[in-house]
Order: C-alpha cells, then sequence, then structure tokens
C-alpha cells in the first residue's frame, strides 16, 4: 500500500516538473523574440504613445555622453544626416532631427542657466 | 476659365518639403515601424529586406560614424520583419 503511495507522489511530482519546464521553456521562447534594444526602448519611453523623444534617448541615438560639447554633437548629427539622406530612410532621419532639437533645447537651457 | 486652368497647370511647383516624424521609437517595434526604418513596404519580400538591411546598416555602421542604438533599431526591424515572414521556431 505504501508502494502505491509512493507511486502516485512520484507521477505528480514528475507532472509538476515536466509542467513548470515547458512553461518556462514558453517563456525562454518569448524573451528570446524580444530583443536586447526593447528593454533599452522600455527605459526611454516616458508616456505611451508621447510625441517627445526623452533625452537619453536623443543622446542614444547621436551616440553621445553627457560629457559632450555641442559642436561634437552638431557633428554627429550632420554626419548621421547626411548618411540617412543618401542611404537611410526618412524616418531614422526625422529621429535623427528630433534627437538633435531635443539635445539643442537642453543645450539652450543649460546655457541660460549657467549664464544666468 | 480656360485661363484659370492653364494659370493653374502653369504655377511654379514649390518643393513640398515632407514633415519629420515626431518623438522617438516606440517601446515595442511594431511591423509598420520596422517598415519605416528600413524603408520598404510591410509585405516585401526577404531578399529585399536583406537588401535594405545591407544598405541602411551601411549608412548606420557604428565604425563609421553613427551610433549603436540607431544599428541595433536596424537590426531589429529586420528581424521583426524577417519574423513575421517566416514563423518562429527555435529560442536561439
Amino acid at each position: 500500500m505504501a508502494a502505491k503511495i509512493l507511486a502516485n507522489l512520484i507521477v505528480m511530482g514528475s507532472g509538476i516538473l515536466i509542467r513548470s519546464f515547458a512553461q518556462a521553456y514558453r517563456q525562454a521562447l518569448a524573451n528570446a523574440s524580444k530583443s536586447g534594444v526593447a528593454q533599452e526602448t522600455l527605459q526611454n519611453a516616458v508616456r505611451k504613445g508621447s510625441k517627445v523623444m526623452t533625452e537619453q534617448e536623443a543622446r542614444q541615438v547621436l551616440g553621445v555622453t553627457e560629457q559632450s560639447t555641442w559642436e561634437e554633437i552638431l557633428q554627429k548629427y550632420d554626419n548621421l544626416f547626411e548618411r540617412n539622406a543618401k542611404n537611410g530612410s526618412f524616418y531614422l532621419q526625422s529621429k535623427v532631427h528630433n534627437a538633435k532639437e531635443c539635445l539643442e533645447e537642453v543645450h539652450r537651457v543649460k546655457d541660460q542657466s549657467s549664464a544666468g | 476659365m480656360i485661363r484659370a486652368w492653364e494659370a493653374f497647370k502653369n504655377r511654379p511647383t514649390v518643393p513640398r518639403a515632407r514633415r519629420f516624424y515626431p518623438g522617438g521609437f516606440e517601446m515595442v517595434m511594431t511591423r509598420r515601424e520596422a517598415a519605416l526604418i528600413l524603408g520598404l513596404r510591410e509585405h516585401a519580400v526577404m531578399e529585399k529586406i536583406k537588401e535594405a538591411h545591407r544598405r541602411v546598416m551601411v549608412a548606420n555602421h557604428p565604425d563609421a560614424g553613427g551610433s549603436h542604438y540607431l544599428a541595433s533599431k536596424v537590426n531589429e526591424a529586420k528581424d521583426v520583419l524577417l519574423r513575421k515572414t517566416k514563423s518562429p521556431g527555435s529560442a536561439f
């Protein structure tokens, strides 16, 4: 009789294990379909459907850091804008342009606060 | 009447500036955004996707002054478009 209980336990236990593995695999599949950039974009998005680019995303788009000078930013912008105009898409050009406008605004505010 | 029509036809064509797409990238890349990034139609064939991806990557290559963020977005766009054309197999 103990053998029957033991057998039941083993069957139930292995059933649970198999089900958990299956769910973990499904989760891994779902995770794999989301690339790493999706996580970055999640951090960038402030609110859903916002028509404004965040400063962090703008810096990422142009490939500049917080310490970059305005000349560097302009240089990167010109370079990226030209290359995308020639060989990229208009959408990417828009994003580059938006990034520059966003950083320009930030820079202007910083100038004002440091001058005043 | 006819003169007005002629004048309308012969008016100087002013270059129409396209309006930039506002905002940043979307939180989850949709097929539409992917097609916009690569400059393709949403139902483009695999050869066109690969060709567009190569072209846009060259324009945004990190080694040539592009940004890693944009390059990864271009790659993601290609993955999104290719994933929808053939069904996902394994997780690797």
